[in-house]
């Protein structure tokens, strides 16, 4: 209810029953669940630890990284090997069939000729109180002791704190955070006191802190509420960033591609113009 | 503290700020690019033509409106308050002219159109058109004009501006390229306003939509052909900067 001043107060009426949730909350272990292809399941078995031996990780978090990563590495020479699947009830059926580009997906994908390094594509939001289960589940199969870890995200500007106005700053802009272990230079500014990284790119970078991995997130703060090229142009120079280096394929097209996925997100908007 | 002040419209925050406004500019900065160039005898207005949904009929997606037959709007933001805008816009050219007898000035229908702007950021319960325009055209002395209005009601006169997603690097482009020498060649406006769009848009006829306006003739909008004859020309002149370096070097 707003007021003659302008202020907001809450309404609270007698007359509507605010029933507590009947449902209980979902298990937050078992909301997320992960599945590996069974070859690489018998892979793991055989190992001494039952994990697989990674050397490189990337993780993807949203459209704007998974667009970069989709363009950048994946496109070829990489197979599915598993998927995340969030809130899935028991006895839905989930497979590694959903390919179509709007669908919300999470895969995992190997290199073919490189099989330590993998890339998780998480194209959809996660809850921020799932993802310490996601990342549990997911490193709990990998064995990363040497290896590389790098999370892209993205995130609105307006989340973004700073006494310079935000439209100075020529958004859209990276920034980084990295672990102690990592004892290179990330490729993007850190990130300036007050603001925090949130959520699943969060969580990983905190569970590679907590298990003294070498790990960078870079985090592209944009203010473009739809994926747009000026977004995506800015995790361009991350293709040099360890270890992306190592995984990229190079693609001809990739400005076809990049065209692609953003019509694909971008085509049914007309609120602004 | 901006959480209190930041809803409804009429309240002014402690530091001074109306967050509604403000942020109403950010919503213009949601849109698409435009830009508008004035010279000595010609006005040009370039778009970021969005990339229309295949079974959308194109004319509904225009960023470029008809106001008189003599002035031309081009905005960004939000396309609902838009037309409504462009609509009492439209009106007040019709009925200015009924009742005195003489086409709009400039200045007139863009003090109209800003101080309706202004009229919502001051009333109760009201949102501010979420909107930038640029308005060109010419008077009926033959003077050509160019004007910029935003959400905040205050409108100015540019030589050549900027507005929408990549509105600042445009007008510092605008800024280092206009000369008097370019204002005063038709072809050079045209080819401003396009290689300023050019900055920041994919390059492509196809995703900008020129228009051009000369005194006492109607709008034009520019073919694709056309629009691609001039890309070819500014690619021409480019490359021939570039070998000019290389042989200086």
């Amino acid at each position: 209810m707003a007021t003659f001043f302008g202020e907001i107060l809450p309404v609270i009426s007698r007359a509507v029953d605010d029933d507590d949730d009947d449902e209980s909350f979902e298990n937050l272990e078992t909301y997320v669940k992960i599945k590996w292809k069974k070859e690489a399941q018998e892979e793991m078995e055989l190992t001494k630890d039952k994990k697989l031996q990674v050397n490189a990780f990337v993780l993807a978090v949203g459209p704007a990284a998974t667009g970069f990563t989709q363009t950048y590495v994946t496109h070829k020479n990489y197979e599915i090997i598993g998927a995340m699947f969030c809130g899935m009830k028991e006895d839905d059926v989930n497979t590694f069939g959903q390919m179509s580009p709007t669908d919300k997906t999470c895969y995992i994908y190997r290199k073919c000729d490189y099989p330590s390094a993998l890339v998780c594509e998480c194209n959809y939001d996660i809850r921020p109180e799932y993802a310490h289960s996601f990342v549990n589940q997911l490193m709990s199969c990998l064995n990363l002791c040497e290896g590389h870890v790098v999370i892209f995200g993205s995130t609105f500007t307006s989340e973004y704190k700073s006494d310079v106005p935000t439209s100075d700053m020529n958004p859209p802009f990276m920034r980084a955070l990295k672990t102690a272990s990592f004892l290179g230079t990330p490729m993007a500014p850190y990130l300036e006191q007050p603001n925090v990284a949130t959520g699943l790119p969060a969580q990983m970078l905190t569970y590679c802190h907590i298990h003294k991995l070498n790990a960078v997130l870079y985090m592209c703060y944009t203010d473009s509420i739809h994926l747009d090229f000026a977004t995506l142009k800015t995790f361009q120079p991350l293709i040099e960033s360890t270890p992306v280096k190592y995984m990229r394929e190079e693609n001809k097209k990739a400005s076809e591609t990049l065209k692609k996925i953003v019509d694909l997100h971008t085509k049914h908007s007309t609120l602004y113009m | 503290m901006s959480s209190r002040y930041d809803r409804a419209i009429t309240v002014f925050s402690p530091d001074g700020h109306l967050f509604q406004v403000e942020y109403a500019q950010e919503a213009v900065k949601k849109g698409s690019t435009a830009v508008g160039v004035r010279g000595n005898n010609i006005v040009v207005l370039g778009v970021e033509k969005k990339a229309v949904a295949k079974l959308q009929e194109d004319r509904t997606v225009r960023k470029i409106a008809l106001l008189d037959d003599h002035v031309a709007l081009a905005f960004a933001g939000l396309t609902a308050d838009a037309r409504i805008l462009i609509n009492r816009a439209r009106v007040e050219c019709q009925s200015h002219k009924l009742t005195v007898e003489d086409p709009v000035t400039l200045e007139y229908i863009t003090r109209y159109i800003a101080q309706l702007k202004q009229k919502y950021t001051q009333s109760n319960g009201r949102r501010p058109f979420g909107l930038s325009a640029l308005i060109i055209g010419f008077d009926y002395d033959g003077t050509p004009h160019l004007y910029q209005t935003d959400p905040s009601g205050t409108y100015h006169e540019w030589k050549a501006n900027a507005i929408g997603r990549s509105a600042k690097p445009v007008r510092e482009f605008l800024e280092k390229s206009y000369t008097d020498e370019v204002a005063g060649n038709q072809e050079e406006c045209i080819k401003l306003a396009l290689k300023a769009l050019l900055e920041v848009v994919q390059s492509g006829a196809k995703n900008v939509e020129l228009a051009v306006m000369r005194d006492k003739e109607p709008l034009k909008m520019l073919e694709l052909e056309e629009v691609e004859k001039y890309i070819a020309e500014i690619e021409k002149e480019k490359e021939e900067e570039a070998e000019k370096k290389k042989q200086k070097k």
